[in-house]
Parts: structure tokens; C-alpha cells; sequence
């Protein structure tokens, strides 16, 4: 097995381009809280690793005019301690307080957790409903940007190419965004969702985006529950309008899944954290 | 009686510093190298045939020192619980098998020069199969009609206890319920390791983490054909055992390897290998009939019990008759039944886990109560006290008698600080967050008294010349202080500061006999040998003593470290004493002692939970939790607790999260700890714990158990809180979010109509 250590993006083209001539089956080695193991479970797999934990210009958080950049090696730590990005993308802070347990969240990145094309990442809901786009550069350079929901192609696949990498995530900045995730697993903590929403929504109506995680390959819109949200009606009757529409949207999504009869209930519960963290913070203003 | 120096008190635990510094040698933490590396292959299908084993891609690779195959199974069927040839359980199991059982059967081993390359070597051996349907349902298996996958062997064994008369009055309340518990994973930190070695001598040396040393000499030395004596087990530092360590687990495979080649082997298993291919706790589904009067007194209880051993019978049959002979040791009913029957499925075998059968019991007969006490409209606290034994009461079904059994003691003081009373009449609200308490009662055993397996151990203790004292002892240290407390008894006795007591581990060639670390016998059995050897050793060095200083022996008593005279006031330290005693007596200041305890006294225990549960989500949090337990006598208080902190840890895990599932090809579901859910410290409650301590006979300084008995109420109590704030009668074990919802859905449904 071969290593490459690269310490900055220009080295890390030039690993990518002499991997992809040869050509040799390559991983890229992030945070590897899922990727190392992985490896030891199949020691038939033997890939070479490009190291990415040096490359420093991916590991980090920026703000710019319009949009904050994460650096695809920004670790859960740093973007769950970020004031910038708690303040900002709140549903993304809390998304990443909630990724598994403070070691794998000191080692894992926001990169990994994308390429590893899991449907239960946790951070995949909140990045569709913040409007994030992903950057990707490949060994020449060249970027382009892809939408976080299309980084995996089946659940453990990602649809990247063998010379391209995640270099950063972009999230516009929307001014009086407010955001929210919240997730259930089989425990408090260190637990893999079963199911999550994340949502963003402005303090006046007209933008609303929601979420569910762990429900396919990427995250499914409920864009009829957005829809009754907008409304901005608090009463009891439209707050049931708005379970209802989470619970058919699940419905819809996982048709004859042995999981439906419980997350299509599930869901209600989630919507109802939402609701109440929704109602208490726009009335607050 | 005096008061108490060490015993009772909170001594430091022996291996704290090593084991807080990390420096502590787990076998897992020798470096590589010194021993060959195996890796087991193990069955990826559930129930089938080895139609082809092409090993030849891995024994190309570089370092592969061998492979094993079916081939290389001695043909011999051992059963891993068995230590006396009178043991009737049925020896069905191989070392490598061509005719898998189990996704996780194991197929052979590759033993290579280091562990990666042994791994991918194991990777790349290619294997045929013949598959068939697997057997997986507990139930279909113990149909009449359903064939025997393990050909010769009984698909089906049957066990029975009763008493009493069969018939019911007419008038009687009757509760009838099915109750399912679920397959379990121990989830001890240490995964299974083993090393094997031939010494010198032609003596097969064994080192294993394990909890019955000398069973592990019984199947080694039996299923080989080795004498007993050239068979040498050594119990290395225990990572957690839970019982899944008490049987033998993967010895054979790698004794078998060290036989066959002349090299020192080490095997080591992962934790997927370990939670496929060694034992699990026995699921069980229990039909449960339950008689009372009107008033709430206990008429009769029927039990109707099928245990899953799994694949192979290991030591399920002992788990199940154990089942039922908890079931006439808590209550004061006038007649019972119980039948037990042990069935096989394509799944990872059972065996001995924590309560060795006692938590299942438990939650059937436990769940079942409160579902009669709601049928009564009896606070459940009420109803138990009405039927709870008393101390000094025998055992109808003919166990052993139940010693002090503070029971009653226990639910009474628990009420009080629990403040139950108050908070069971709290409405558990009509939102979404339901707030409820429950309890629950147990009971379990100090030894093997009364069993069919002989309880006796040995013991030799000296004194050493400069007065420390060595205790040679087949102990198994698990974790659970099992070497500080036998320290702190013996410190007691002789006076001496419990640090400059030694206490041994087994090693089946240089420590006597012990049946090992299993029953929760240690404190109520080893506990007193070592106490009245103690007093033996005490009276010969003090007699001793007196014949080199020629005086009477009365006149001499010890005293922290030192012989006092009383008459003439000298102080004299054990270690002069030694060296004068050697040198003028030519004896050795040392004893042995032949001990079997003449008793097995109940330990007891009540468990208080408050749960929260989200009805939306199914989530249920534990947000209060009380422990009570019986003890007899705390040894080391701090010890106990932390023994009761775990098994409640054990507990929710068993109540709320932790179920090992199969697809329909028996592929488990759950073969991570990151697919298999342990409760962990943001999901654990506080916990209370109040002991009730009025000395048991028989036990050293008045103690009894407590390892295994701190996990056996758990489940109920936590399952009787959640159906007490829910409304619902739910039965099925773990109380999963999905089982959760499903059982408020179905309510809804009910009550719509």
C-alpha cells in the first residue's frame, strides 16, 4: 500500500494526477472514521491512500462577502465551535454537535462525511437546506460546483471522479435566516439517525426549506409541509396540517419500507421540535 | 462483634493504579511477535454445507504459515460448559466445521507470521457452500413437527419443576401473558483472545482471559486426549467478561493450532468475530399464567419457557432449568409450574451471561405481575408485599433454603426513598412526554449449592518472611474486585493492611482447585474460604509464635502487623516471626484449606425506575433510577456500587436498545457496536443505591452476592414504568422506538372502536 502525504492543494493535484495515469485505485484518506474502518473489515480492498489531514488550505472556515467556505477537512469540532457558523447556519453547528461521539468528531470533516455517500450523514440535511453548494476541483484545477444531494449516487457511492475532490462546501449568506436540525437515533448520543430534519426559513415568509435525512440515497424535500410552515399560522389546527404533510411525504418516499410504519410517525415528533424551535424564535423576532 | 478495620470499608482496589495509568498488560496489548497469528474463518451462511475450500491464492501470500480447514477438526464434539464427566449436555460442537449452523460457525483459521497478513490471507480463502433455509424462529422451533438441522441430536430438550396442587379455584383473578426477551451481546471491552504454546515437557500452556480456568482444562484435556496435568491454563487480566468468558469459547480452536504445528499461537478475534462466533445471552418467550384472589394473594403461576440456545447446546440447558429455579425463591406461592423447553436455531449459541438466565426470568414473570396488579387495581408495591417470601422461608420446589432474605426490607425502604407512594399517583399527563415509575422484585443465587455441580474450592495462604501474606487461590479477577475484597477479608482476619495481602489467579497447575468465577459465588463461597483459612492460618502461626517464644498461646494476638504479647507487651512483626518459626521450627507459617459451603442463600433486590417517553418519537428516556439490594454485608461498598452501576447500565440495554436480529437468510443485522446499541453515559440515569444490610449466615463477615443480581431487575422495572405512563401492555423486549409506536398505534386503534 502506498501513502501520499500531500501538504498543500498543489501537491495534492500533482498526487491526483500521476494516481489517475497510471491509473491505480486510489481513497482519499479525510478524517478515516469511516474509510479506515472500512479497510480493516475488507483486507481483500488495499487501495492507495492520499493522506488529506495536510493539505491546509482544506481545513478551513472563511467567511467572504456573500458566503461562508468550509474547507472540505474542516473537522465537526471546528465547524460545531465555529461562532460564525453557529451563529449563521445553526442547523449545521447542531447537525455537527450531533455526529457521533467527540473523538470521531475531532477526527471527522465535512468532506468525508459527504464523499462517504452515507444516507444517515448527518450533515446532508442541513447543507441541502441552507442552499450549500459543494466545490470541486479536479487534479488540473478546474471547479465546478455540485449540489451536496447529488454527491452520492447510492448510498456508499459517491458520483466523483477519480481525479476530483471536495474542496470546499459554500453556504450563501441569507440575511434573518434562521436554521434548525434535529435528529433520532437508537440513543442520545453516538447514534446514527434514523431519521432527521433540518430547516431553513427567513423571520418574514416566502423562504422556507426542509429536509429529511435517512430516508434515501440523499435528502428528500418536503416541500408540502413547507408550504403549510409558510403559512407562519401557529394555531393547533395548522400545526397538525403540518405533521400530516411530513408524514405523507414520508409515506410517499418510502413506499413497502419495513422502516415506514415507524418513521412516518417518527417524523411528527421531529416536526414538532421544529415547530415549537420555529414559533419561539420568529415570535421572538 | 468489633468493629471492622478493612472489611466494610472502601480499600482502594488492588490494580487501580495499573489499571487508571493504562499500564496494565491485557493480553490484547503484547506486542506482535513471540507467537504465530491466527485469524478464524468464520461461516457466511446461516445453515449449509463446505462444498469446496480452495486455500491456495492464501497460502501463496508471504508469511502465511498454514491454513485450517474442516479438515483439520479432530472429529471429537466437545460442549463448552461441561467440567465432570457425569454433565449430561449434549457434545455437539466442533472445532472446525464443514456443516456451518451459524452465520459466524467457524470453517478454520489462518495462521500466519503477523496479524495483518493472516487477516488477508483469511480474506482470500475461497469456500463453496450448499446452502439451505435457516431455522430462526424460537417458537417454530419448538414445534413438534419441525426436524432436528443437527443431525443425531434432539431438536427440543425439555425440563420441568412443580409443586403444589395443579387445580385453580374458580373465583381466581388469572393473568395470562406472553412475554419475549431478546438475544443479547455481552459487550465486554475486551474482545475474545487466546494464546497457546507447547512448553517444556510436553505441557500444552494456555493463557486466556476467562472465568472457569480448570473447565477450560476439562474441555482441552478431553476433547485432545491430553492427560489433565499436562494441560496448563493461565487466566490472563480480564477486559469484561459478563459470562461471555465463563464457557469455553475459542481455547480449542487455538490449542488445537499450537498442537498441530508446535508453534505459540495467538488468536485474537475482532468485535464482529466476537459478537458472531462466541456466545450471546439466550432469548426466551414465556407463557405466564398468573392466579391471585381478589385481595391480591398469589394462588398458583404456570410458565411455559422456550429458550434459544442457538446453534449448538453449550450450557443454554443449565440457563434454562436455572430460569426456573429462580421462579419459587421471591414470592410465597402456594402452587407453581414451570417448563422449560431449550430449542435450537441457525443463530450464534447462548450461554452464560450475566444472571445466567435470571434477567429473562425476571422480566416475564416481573412484566406479568404489574399487568396482574393492574388487572387487581393494586398499587404493584402493594400486591408484591402481600406475596413476597420472608426471611428464613424454604424453598417449595426444594431449592436450597433462602437464609435472610431481606426482600421485604428492600421494596419497604426502596418505597420510602424512592418516594413511590407519591409519584406512582402522578397522572403521567396527556402530552406528548409521559412521565411513569415501576419496579421490580429479584432474586438470585450465591453458589452452586443444591445444583447438580459441586461447589468446593481450595485454598493455601502463608505468610512470607517479611510478613506480607500470599493467598494461592484459582481465582478469576473480572473487573469486579474479586481480589481486593478476598484481600480485605483476609486482612482483616490476620491484620494486616489489606496492600500487603497477594492474592493469585488461576493457573491450573501451581493454584488448587476452584470451580471458577461464575454463580455469583465468589464473595458467599471463595469469600468464606478464604475467611475461615484465614482463621486456621491465624491459630497455627499464632500457636506457632508461642512455641518459639515459650509462652502460652493465649497470652498472643495480632495486631496490625505485629504479635503482641499481652502479659509482657512485646511487640514482635509477623516477618521476625516468620524467619524465627522457619529457623527454629523448620515449619512454614502456611495452612490449606478443603472448603464447601453448606448453603445458597438468596440474594435479593428491588429496582426503581421513572421513565419519560416521547410518544411521537418512541424514545424513552430513564430519568430517575433507585437500586436496593439484599447483600448481607457490603465488603467494599464503593466495589458494590460499581458493580450495581454497570449491571444497571446492562439493564437498560436489555430494556430499551440492545437486540441482536437476523434477516431471513440468519445474516445479523447487528454485528457492530455501531449497529448494535449499548446504553452509554449521556443515556444513563443517575442511579440511587440503598443497601440493606442484616448479615447472611454462611457468608463471609455476613455477605453474599451481588454481580450478577444488579442486572436481573432491570428490564422489568424500566418495562413497567413505560407501561404504567403509556396506558399499553407491552411484552416484547428491547422497547424499541418502532415497538413503541407501534404499540400506541395499536392502542389508538383499540380505543377507536
Amino acid at each position: 500500500m502506498r501513502v501520499d502525504t500531500p501538504s498543500n492543494v498543489s501537491e495534492l493535484r500533482d498526487v491526483l494526477r500521476s494516481a489517475v495515469a497510471v491509473p491505480r485505485k486510489c481513497s482519499l484518506l479525510a478524517g478515516g472514521t469511516d474509510l479506515l474502518v472500512h479497510l480493516r473489515a475488507s483486507p481483500d480492498l488495499s487501495p492507495d491512500l492520499i493522506d488529506l489531514s495536510g493539505v491546509k488550505e482544506l481545513k478551513n472556515i472563511e467567511i467572504h462577502r456573500d458566503h461562508m467556505e468550509i474547507g472540505a477537512c474542516a473537522t465537526f469540532s471546528q465547524i460545531e465551535g465555529h461562532p460564525l457558523v453557529q451563529e449563521r447556519f445553526s442547523a449545521l453547528a447542531r447537525a455537527a454537535s450531533l455526529v457521533g461521539s467527540p473523538q470521531i468528531r475531532n477526527l471527522g470533516t465535512i468532506g468525508g462525511n459527504l464523499a462517504n455517500a452515507s444516507p444517515a450523514a448527518d450533515s446532508l440535511p442541513p447543507l441541502c437546506a441552507l442552499e450549500a453548494s459543494l466545490l470541486i476541483e479536479n487534479a488540473e484545477g478546474a471547479q465546478s460546483t455540485l449540489s451536496p444531494a447529488q454527491v452520492a449516487s447510492a448510498p456508499g457511492k459517491d458520483s466523483l471522479h477519480a481525479d476530483q475532490y471536495i474542496r470546499a462546501v459554500l453556504l450563501p449568506l441569507r440575511e434573518n435566516l434562521l436554521s434548525f436540525f434535529v435528529k433520532t437515533g437508537s440513543r442520545k448520543a453516538v447514534a446514527i439517525s434514523k431519521l432527521s430534519l433540518a430547516l431553513a426559513l427567513s423571520f418574514e415568509p416566502g423562504h422556507v426549506r426542509l429536509f429529511a435525512g435517512s430516508l434515501g440515497t440523499s435528502p428528500i424535500r418536503m416541500e408540502a409541509a413547507e408550504a403549510v410552515l409558510d403559512r407562519r399560522d401557529w394555531t393547533e389546527a395548522n400545526h397538525t396540517a403540518f405533521l400530516d404533510a411530513l408524514s405523507g411525504a414520508v409515506e410517499r418516499a418510502i413506499p413497502g419500507r419495513a422502516s415506514l410504519p415507524f418513521k412516518r410517525l417518527a417524523v411528527r415528533g421531529l416536526g414538532d421540535d421544529l415547530w415549537t424551535a420555529a414559533k419561539e424564535a420568529i415570535s421572538r423576532g | 462483634m468489633a468493629e471492622l478495620k478493612y472489611v466494610g470499608r472502601d480499600v482502594q482496589r488492588n490494580d487501580i493504579v495499573e489499571k487508571a495509568s493504562g499500564r496494565i498488560k491485557y493480553m490484547g496489548d503484547r506486542m506482535q511477535g513471540g507467537a504465530a497469528h491466527a485469524r478464524l474463518i468464520l461461516s457466511p451462511i446461516a445453515r449449509g454445507r463446505v462444498v469446496s475450500f480452495d486455500a491456495s491464492e492464501a497460502e501463496r501470500m508471504p508469511g502465511v504459515l498454514r491454513v485450517f480447514s474442516p479438515k483439520d477438526d479432530p472429529g471429537k464434539r466437545f460442549n463448552s460448559a461441561l467440567f465432570l464427566p457425569d454433565q449430561t449436555d449434549l457434545q455437539d460442537h466442533p472445532v472446525f466445521t464443514d456443516k456451518p449452523l451459524f452465520v459466524g460457525d467457524i470453517l478454520g483459521a489462518v495462521l500466519a507470521k503477523d496479524e495483518e497478513t493472516a487477516r488477508a490471507a483469511a480474506a482470500a480463502v475461497k469456500i463453496g457452500f450448499e446452502e439451505e433455509a435457516p431455522l430462526l424462529d424460537m417458537e417454530q422451533a419448538a414445534l413438534p413437527q419441525t426436524p432436528s438441522f443437527r443431525e443425531g441430536m434432539p431438536q427440543v430438550v425439555e425440563g420441568k419443576i412443580a409443586y403444589g396442587e395443579e387445580s385453580l379455584p374458580g373465583d381466581a383473578i388469572i393473568l395470562e401473558s406472553v412475554v419475549r426477551t431478546q438475544k443479547i451481546h455481552h459487550g465486554a471491552m475486551e474482545n475474545h483472545i487466546c494464546e497457546a504454546r507447547m512448553e517444556y515437557g510436553g505441557v500444552l500452556l494456555v493463557e486466556t482471559p476467562c472465568q472457569m480456568a480448570f473447565t477450560v482444562r476439562y474441555v482441552l484435556a478431553d476433547l485432545f486426549g491430553i492427560p489433565f496435568n499436562k494441560v496448563r491454563v493461565v487466566k490472563t487480566p480480564v477486559g469484561g467478561a459478563f459470562g461471555g468468558k465463563q464457557e469455553v469459547g475459542i481455547e480449542p480452536h487455538c490449542a488445537l493450532m499450537a498442537l498441530k504445528t508446535g508453534l505459540p499461537v495467538r488468536l485474537a478475534l475482532d468485535r464482529t468475530q466476537t459478537i458472531l462466533a462466541t456466545r450471546t445471552r439466550a432469548a426466551s418467550v414465556g407463557r405466564i399464567l398468573i392466579a391471585a384472589d381478589r385481595e391480591g394473594n398469589l394462588l398458583r403461576r404456570e410458565m411455559d419457557v422456550i429458550v434459544d440456545a442457538g446453534a449448538y447446546a453449550t450450557g443454554t440447558q443449565r440457563v434454562m432449568m436455572a430460569m426456573g429455579k429462580k421462579t419459587s425463591r421471591l414470592y410465597r406461592i402456594p402452587s407453581q409450574s414451570f417448563r422449560g423447553r431449550t430449542v435450537f436455531t441457525n443463530t450464534t449459541p447462548a450461554g452464560a451471561c450475566r444472571g445466567y438466565g435470571s434477567p429473562q426470568i425476571h422480566a416475564i414473570t416481573e412484566i406479568a405481575m404489574d399487568l396482574l396488579a393492574r388487572k387487581l387495581l393494586l398499587d404493584p408495591a402493594e400486591f408484591r408485599l402481600k406475596n413476597l417470601v420472608h426471611p428464613w422461608d424454604t424453598d417449595p420446589a426444594g431449592g436450597p433454603a433462602l437464609g435472610n432474605a431481606r426482600i421485604r426490607d428492600c421494596l419497604v425502604r426502596g418505597m420510602e426513598v424512592f418516594r413511590w407512594n407519591e409519584r406512582r399517583v402522578i397522572p403521567s399527563g396527556t402530552g406528548r412526554f409521559r412521565r411513569g415509575v415501576g419496579l421490580a422484585c429479584c432474586t438470585h443465587g450465591n453458589g452452586y449449592f443444591g445444583s447438580p455441580y459441586p461447589d468446593f474450592m481450595s485454598m493455601a495462604m502463608r505468610f512470607c518472611e517479611d510478613g506480607t501474606v500470599l493467598v494461592n487461590a484459582g481465582l478469576q479477577e473480572l473487573g469486579n474486585g474479586t481480589l481486593t475484597t478476598i484481600g480485605q477479608i483476609v486482612a482483616e482476619v490476620l491484620d494486616l493492611p489489606p496492600e500487603r495481602v497477594e492474592v493469585s489467579e488461576s493457573d491450573t497447575s501451581t493454584t488448587p482447585f476452584d470451580v471458577g468465577c461464575v454463580a455469583s459465588r465468589v464473595t458467599y463461597v471463595c469469600g468464606s474460604c478464604a475467611l475461615e483459612l484465614a482463621e486456621k492460618l491465624k491459630s497455627r502461626f499464632l500457636g506457632q509464635c508461642a512455641r518459639v517464644l515459650a509462652v502460652d498461646a493465649h497470652r498472643l494476638s495480632l495486631k496490625n502487623g505485629n504479635v503482641v504479647d499481652s502479659e509482657e507487651g512485646g511487640r514482635r512483626s509477623y516477618g521476625g516471626m516468620v524467619c524465627r518459626i522457619a529457623k527454629e521450627l523448620r515449619e512454614e507459617a502456611g495452612e490449606y484449606l478443603h472448603y464447601k459451603p453448606e448453603a445458597n442463600p438468596a440474594s435479593y433486590g428491588v429496582h426503581f425506575a421513572e421513565t419519560l417517553t416521547d410518544t411521537l418519537t418512541g424514545t424513552v428516556e430513564v430519568t430517575d433510577y433507585l437500586a436496593v439490594h439484599d447483600v448481607g454485608r457490603a465488603i467494599n461498598p464503593r466495589l458494590l456500587r460499581g458493580q450495581i452501576y454497570g449491571g444497571v447500565q446492562m439493564g437498560v440495554g436489555m430494556a430499551l436498545s440492545e437486540e441482536l436480529v437476523y434477516d431471513s437468510k440468519g445474516r445479523p443485522k447487528s454485528a457492530s457496536l455501531s449497529r448494535y446499541t449499548m446504553i452509554n453515559a449521556p443515556s444513563m440515569p443517575k442511579v440511587g443505591v440503598l443497601l440493606v444490610e442484616e448479615g447472611e449466615p454462611g457468608g463471609p463477615f455476613g455477605g453474599k452476592s451481588i454481580g450478577e443480581i444488579c442486572t436481573v431487575p432491570v428490564a422489568p422495572a424500566i418495562a413497567n414504568a413505560v407501561n404504567a405512563s403509556l396506558g399499553t401492555m407491552m411484552t416484547e423486549l428491547p422497547f424499541t422506538p418502532e415497538r413503541i409506536l407501534a404499540a400506541l398505534s395499536a392502542r389508538r386503534e383499540t380505543n377507536a372502536r
